[in-house]
């Protein structure tokens, strides 16, 4: 019968759908409030956005927080685009560095700080202090090159892309991340790269009739491997790529995360790849890798789908001690989550833990683990925003612009909390990066959000600390400075948490260097350890809750290696 | 398809259409078709064929006789010959309408549903209340991706008949197709009602219903489906589905199993039925029903991915491996076959516009993307007759094209005038006549193979290809109207 094979199609590819938010379960008082504006952030994001419909114009700019002043608050880094053939705005397009003043206001100190990284078409950033000497530096991936740019220490930095060697000429960097692949004391950069798309290879796609041109779908173009550029210690680095395997296979490189999958010490490498399998790079340990995706059970989603993998997080959401997987993707297909089973790879578990259908006409970018309520669980915050700027004309019932998803975790199943958590998460808009941070230190998560051709959004976290929490900062010594692939394992209550400091996350985003534990009603933690990357261990046993702890490896608790933190909350600080 | 030519036979026999018979000159003639007529109505289609062809015997030129023959042929399930006698029907007499609907049906049947969706426009707009013409309309709307349009005949075909469930059935279907899930339940909710006993309506509203999220009405109606229609492999297969989703593995296991029994040679039950298998971590039994949807469909790239994934948690790394690189390939082909169409496209487009070099070098690069991909070998064969008309690699290409892509009438007829420019026109008319088998209701191919008749000697053949392509040309001018 006709009529029964196409409506079978229909059940098995197009699947079952809402986006109209689940009943109010109970759960904490939470809002995310807006206050971009207020807050003096009023950069917009220009996609460049031509009748040419070049790809570029679709992917939208990098979110970072970075202490750049290391006064102990965040600030906050926003990518933009740039000009091309088929758009000439009125004025140059810059990136822009706010700085926090502590207060709960930022200024613009892109110019005198020398990052607006004006003509490059900007992707994801990567924050990280490559150098070991104290200070956060910035790599700004993009269209055709990135710039490395160098924290001088007195509020300047300096683009040293040529010196260090790490420009990634003629590719599309996509997301960046740092992260120590050989675990030599020193940060490596590694580069996820999209398409070899350009003005000379565009093509035209959609359909014929005005207003229907569109966006052409990544594989009509060729993919790109990723790059991973080996940090040699004196300024410079080695473009390691093929050495090493990363960049034996080409994929619509997307999202990024550096993280220790199986636990053997050696950070591993994940890549969330657009319409192609998405990457597992297992460490050898002995400078190469190998690519276990698909036998890892990452590669695709059940059923085998091979979706649009945009951004990705990694965390211990059920608390088994295993880093599980979030990926998010296109509409007509499903944010994924993959739970580690313990034994050398993933099963999907979008369906038995995770948000099922619920995504499923909603298109991810900017993702995070967070525990956004600190009750101790890992929750899902996830911004999105369709490709297609006319996608309306294809779908009648998709949106450009979409809201946020925020998922609550209730012991290890993710539950639907959007309608709760207030018009900051509510709002449609075209998300791309989310960076998460404590930016107000006042004890839990806001959000910072690039939106595509958009106002960037700051949403505050308010309610978050009406529970407990502890941030760790991390100090490496003969680790990376940054501590990235330090495991942290503690004990509260009798209860384990197990949190690992990673490289990369989300989608072209940079994070809280802190690591942030929400700990629910509990008021002590009993017991903190350190496993850093170099194989050392710190141990650091009765520590009192709501308080930043600074941590140096071989030194155990430290006084914060920053300026003292000016809290906003009225929980007392017992740190030093 | 088949349903479709049965349908439309059905309604023109003596239903339906309005009676425009014209007597022949011939009273015997007359004679034999009233006869022949009535033994239709009696069912007896074996008397009714003989009257039928005593009648043309007496008056060969009697375009009704050929009508009710093809009728009658169709009711026998010769189709050839029906279409054979319908197209003389419309030789005879171009304006024929009960002959033009049949003939619209054959197309549609045969895959021209562009040209099907003329004829039956031409017929809508003459005869506005003819709800089934209508419904055959969307139908041919539908498989020429004009959905709106098709959409608008549905509706109104509805609106003609309220009572009738299946308007709303195919309404529904298609709106879900176009992701408007509220509209399509709407449709679909309608039709369960008019006509509760009615497994397709409960079906598709279960469908329409999970696509929405709803999925516990869903299974409800997958349910009502399966109770009126126990055989109901999709139903079975949609519930197994939602219950899979849902978590209740053992009940979707049920479910899927059964699907598998009743169509045991469609690979998508047997990739349904290892993803259960996965879920419930029974990888062994996962392997086993995952490699039989693999042999049935060697390149089906769920079921490797879920093979691998069995393999891999069944601790068979080596056989995973394999089952992965299986996947790999299979989507480095459909990468390479996407980025090959849309090179194609752009390049027909820069035909167009003149840039013939730029094109010429696009064909080339989308043929060595994706050498198994006929179009791009049309499209550089037809770019080479216009810069290099003498050169035989225009031929050589269309050839292959048509090797490659044998059920693709354009290329046949592309192929056909490139030969007859060159002067072979036996071999141009065999590629014209296999495109009008793939497209039959083409009236500019049937020019050209009248033009191919003629140069060959054989005015009865030209003259008649004439008649048609004109009696198609003005179907076509009709439902442009």
């Amino acid at each position: 019968m006709r009529a029964a094979a196409i409506a079978l199609g229909i059940l098995s590819s197009l699947g079952m759908v809402l986006w109209s938010v689940s009943p109010p379960e109970p759960g904490p008082t939470v809002r995310f409030a807006d206050v971009a504006a207020r807050a003096g952030i009023t950069f917009r994001h220009d996609n460049a956005a031509s009748p040419e419909k070049y790809l570029i114009e679709t992917m939208g700019g990098g979110a970072a927080w970075i202490d750049y002043d290391a006064d102990g608050f965040l600030d906050l880094y926003l990518v933009n685009s740039a000009a091309t053939e088929a758009y000439r705005p009125a004025r140059p397009l810059r990136s822009a560095l706010y700085r926090n003043n502590g207060d709960g206001t930022f200024t613009d100190v892109t110019l005198p700080a020398g990052v607006a990284a004006e003509g490059l078409f900007g992707m994801g950033v990567a924050v990280g202090d490559y150098d070991n000497d104290g200070l956060a530096d910035l790599y700004v991936a993009g269209y055709g090159k990135g710039i490395l740019y160098h924290n001088e220490g007195n509020g300047r930095f300096a683009d040293l892309t040529a010196k260090a060697g790490v420009a990634n000429a003629g590719k599309w960097g996509s997301s960046a991340a740092w992260c120590d692949y050989d675990r030599d004391g020193r940060l490596d950069l590694v580069i996820v790269n999209y398409v070899d798309w350009s003005v000379a290879n565009n093509l035209y796609c959609g359909e014929r009739r005005p207003g229907y041109r569109a966006y052409c779908h990544p594989n009509k173009f060729r993919g790109q491997a990723p790059t991973l550029f080996r940090n040699q210690g004196d300024g410079t680095f080695k473009d390691v790529s093929a050495a090493s395997g990363i960049g034996s296979k080409p994929g619509n490189g997307l999202g990024v995360v550096c993280f220790d999958y199986d636990q053997d010490g050696w950070t591993d490498l994940f890549f969330a790849n657009d319409s192609t399998e998405n990457f597992l790079y297992r460490n050898r340990g002995d400078g190469t890798f190998e690519e276990i995706g698909a036998v890892a059970g990452v590669a695709w989603g059940e059923n085998g789908e091979i979706e649009a993998g945009m951004g990705v997080d990694v965390g211990d959401y059920n608390r088994d001690g295993w880093p599980d997987l979030f990926i998010t993707h296109l509409d007509l297909e499903l944010n994924r989550l993959y739970r580690h089973h313990g034994k050398g790879g993933y099963e999907d578990a979008t369906f038995r833990d995770g948000p099922g259908y619920q995504t499923f006409h909603l298109s991810g970018f900017g993702v995070g683990f967070i525990d956004f309520d600190n009750d101790g669980w890992l929750d899902l915050f996830i911004a999105n925003g369709h490709i297609l700027d006319n996608i309306h004309l294809y779908h009648p019932n998709t949106t450009y612009a979409e809201p946020k998803f925020v998922y609550r975790n209730v012991e290890g199943k993710f539950v639907n909390f959007t309608s709760r958590l207030g018009d900051g998460v509510l709002r449609p808009r075209v998300s791309r990066a989310a960076a998460f941070a404590d930016y107000d230190n006042d004890g839990d998560l806001d959000v910072a959000v690039n939106n595509n051709g958009q106002e960037a959004e700051l949403l505050r976290n308010d309610g978050g600390n009406r529970n407990h929490w502890l941030q760790l900062h991390l100090i490496g010594t003969r680790s990376n400075r940054d501590a990235v692939g330090a495991r942290v394992l503690l004990w509260a209550d009798g209860q384990r948490w197990v949190a690992e400091k990673v490289g990369g996350r989300s989608y072209q985003a940079a994070h809280d260097p802190r690591l942030h534990f929400g700990l629910g009603k509990r008021e002590t933690v009993e017991r903190v350890e350190i496993l850093w990357p170099s194989g050392a261990r710190d141990v650091i046993e009765g520590l009192r809750v709501n308080q930043v702890v600074a941590v140096k490896e071989g030194a155990g608790r430290v006084p914060v290696a920053v300026p003292q933190l000016r809290l906003r909350s009225a929980k007392a600080d017992d740190g030093p | 398809m088949r349903r479709r030519a049965r349908l439309a036979s059905a309604l023109l026999v003596f239903t339906g259409l309005p009676a425009q018979q014209s007597a022949p000159q011939d009273q015997g003639a007359a004679f034999y078709d009233r006869a022949g007529l009535a033994e239709a109505q009696r069912g007896n289609w074996g008397g009714a064929l003989a009257n039928f062809q005593k009648a043309i015997q007496l008056a060969p030129e009697f375009a009704e006789a050929h009508y009710h023959l093809a009728v009658v042929y169709a009711r026998l399930g010769d189709r050839a010959q029906a279409f054979k006698a319908c197209q003389q029907a419309l030789r005879l007499r171009p304006d024929y309408p009960e002959a033009l609907y049949m003939f619209a049906g054959s197309c549609h049947e045969a895959g021209d549903a562009e040209g099907a969706a003329t004829i039956l426009k031409a017929l809508v707009e003459r005869l506005p209340d003819f709800s089934e013409a209508r419904y055959n309309l969307a139908l041919a709307l539908k498989d020429a991706k004009q959905l709106e349009a098709a959409a608008e005949q549905l509706r109104a075909a509805a609106a003609l008949e309220p009572r009738n469930p299946k308007y709303r059935i195919a309404l529904g279907i298609l709106l879900a197709e176009q992701q408007r899930t509220e509209e399509a339940i709407e449709a679909l909710g309608e039709a369960a009602q008019l006509e509760p006993a009615n497994p397709e309506a409960h079906y598709n509203l279960g469908v329409a219903l999970a696509a929405a999220g709803r999925t516990a009405e869903a299974g409800k109606h997958f349910r009502e489906a399966i109770r009126l229609k126990p055989g109901h492999a999709a139903a079975r297969r949609g519930l197994g589905l939602s219950l899979l989703h849902e978590g209740a593995l053992a009940a979707s296991e049920a479910e899927l199993r059964q699907a598998a029994a009743v169509a045991p040679q469609d690979p998508d039950n047997w990739n349904n039925l290892g993803m259960v298998h996965l879920r419930q971590r029974r990888f062994d039994d996962a392997i086993e029903v995952l490699q039989r949807a693999v042999s049935l469909n060697p390149r089906f790239i769920k079921a490797w991915s879920n093979l691998a994934q069995a393999y891999q948690r069944a601790g068979r790394v080596a056989e995973a491996r394999r089952a992965a690189e299986r996947v790999r390939g299979l989507l480095a082909e459909q990468r390479n076959l996407g980025r090959a169409m849309i090179l194609t496209q752009t390049a027909a487009q820069r035909l167009e516009s003149g840039d013939t070099r730029t094109a010429i070098a696009q064909l080339r690069e989308a043929i060595a993307a994706s050498p198994g991909f006929a179009d791009p070998y049309a499209e550089l064969g037809k770019a080479l007759m216009r810069v290099a008309p003498k050169s035989e690699e225009p031929v050589g290409l269309l050839r292959r094209a048509a090797e490659l892509d044998p059920g693709k009438a354009e290329i046949r007829y592309a192929l056909g005038r490139a030969l007859l420019q060159r002067g072979r026109a036996s071999e141009a008319l065999t590629e014209l006549q296999g495109a009008l088998r793939l497209r039959p209701c083409w009236a500019q191919a049937r020019r050209l193979l009248a033009e191919v008749h003629a140069k060959l000697g054989q005015a009865e053949a030209a003259r008649s290809e004439q008649q048609l392509a004109k009696a198609l040309e003005a179907a076509a001018v009709s439902g442009a109207r």
